[in-house]
């Protein structure tokens, strides 16, 4: 059923959307998609479908069908039955997660209050205020002067690597509105950075720090 | 043929079939701008038509849902198959570029390239990416967001957001090197090269 030499088969499309295909194989599948437009119609269209369905699944599964119910009850039953490697991958993942966060904690503790500058022969520059830990929530951003620089691209991130302020600022400092400020919570972590940019939009100056409010 | 369908329980199957086909006939008619009513009326039918017999057929296997999911996509691929000599290819590469450029957000001096020169860019700039990154940024490119590419993974959201924020960050960097670099002319050729 292959359209052309080298596209994947309906079956194959199919399959890969119903993680039917070894992850190699959904990647390989993902590579040449992305390089063909004709499978990538084929592509968009089941992935709206999916998500229809998405929609439409709970409702099927739960009120029509009792051979489904059964399906998804022996899966139950089968989930509770965890053999020993699942256990000891369990404890392993949890104990890499523990030494990284202490690592992630005694570094962050050794640079508090000191901007990390990425030297890429740019010109490096400081970010001023806020930075360390905080009683309340800022609401201005201040960094020094950088020479040649016209424009600042401004972006803050949770700990999650949620984008919270992603904006561009014509001076040496940013404002926050009131709806920004309402999305700074407290006992989060918030690192934020700025990029010094020159008139033909060419990086010449990056500098991030964190805070964090009590 | 439309199937007998008496019981309650049937007739909330019933509902369900038709709100699968609805949308899958939706999806279709977005997919092909230009269709005329006779088309149209062609595709509803063959959709309506195949997914309430499969379903009729199907309803005592198991894994019912699993069965009628495949129905459902198979339905479309072939609605699609049957129409795609018809599309234009120039039309469909215009459409693919103009979503790589609007997804990547691209800012000058990125857009002062010609759309079709900065897709070659990008593709070319995708293939310098680590695997796990390459595969969840071309999902993005192609217009899935977090929770589709997840899905289609078989990953955690969190873990796709981190490979797709860091492949985004180094794929912007690797087009602005490409841009300011002119002795990458042929960006066909270096594609080729690069998939060698």
């Amino acid at each position: 059923m292959r359209m052309k030499s080298g596209c994947p088969s309906d079956e194959t499309l199919t399959k890969a959307f119903q993680n039917d295909l070894s992850k190699r194989k959904k990647d390989n599948l993902v590579d040449h998609i992305f390089n063909c437009p004709r499978c990538r119609i084929k592509f968009e269209a089941l992935t709206k479908i999916q998500a229809e369905l998405k929609l439409i699944e709970n409702n099927i599964i739960e009120k029509n069908s009792p051979s489904i119910n059964q399906l998804v009850t022996s899966e139950k039953t089968r989930s509770r039955k965890i053999p020993y490697f699942r256990y000891s991958y369990i404890v392993s993942t949890a104990l890499l997660f523990v030494l990284a966060v202490g690592i992630g904690y005694l570094l962050l503790h050794q640079k508090e209050n000191r901007p990390v500058l990425r030297d890429n022969g740019s010109a490096a520059f400081e970010l001023i205020e806020p930075k360390g830990k905080l009683t309340s929530i800022p609401s201005k951003f201040t960094w020094t002067r950088i020479p040649g620089a016209d424009s600042f691209c401004f972006k803050m991130i949770d700990e999650d690597l949620n984008t919270i302020i992603n904006r561009t600022a014509y001076s040496n400092q940013y404002i926050l509105t009131n709806v920004e400020r309402g999305r700074i919570k407290r006992k989060k972590i918030y690192l934020w950075s700025v990029a010094g940019m020159n008139d033909s939009g060419e990086r010449i100056g990056f500098a991030q720090t964190y805070f964090e409010i009590r | 043929m439309v199937p007998r369908m008496d019981r309650p329980k049937d007739l909330q199957i019933k509902e369900n079939i038709d709100s699968i086909a609805l949308s899958v006939r939706n999806i279709l008619f977005a997919s092909f701008s230009g269709l005329i009513p006779q088309e149209r009326e062609d595709i509803e039918q063959n959709v309506k038509l195949k997914i309430w017999q499969a379903s009729e057929n199907g309803k005592n296997i198991d894994n019912f849902r699993s069965y009628l999911w495949k129905v459902v996509y198979t339905t479309a691929l072939d609605e699609i198959g049957k129409r795609m000599n018809c599309i234009s290819l120039d039309d469909l590469q215009a459409k693919a570029d103009s979503l790589l450029i609007s997804q990547l957000e691209l800012k000058n001096p990125e857009i002062v390239v010609e759309a079709r020169e900065m897709s070659k860019i990008i593709q070319a700039a995708v293939l310098r990416l680590s695997r796990r990154r390459k595969v969840v940024v071309e999902l993005y490119l192609m217009g899935m967001d977090l929770a589709e590419i997840s899905k289609f993974k078989n990953m955690r959201e969190n873990q796709a957001r981190h490979l797709l924020y860091r492949g985004l960050y180094d794929l912007r960097a690797i087009i602005r090197k490409f841009i300011r670099n002119p002795k990458i002319a042929n960006l066909t050729n270096l594609a080729k090269a690069e998939k060698k």
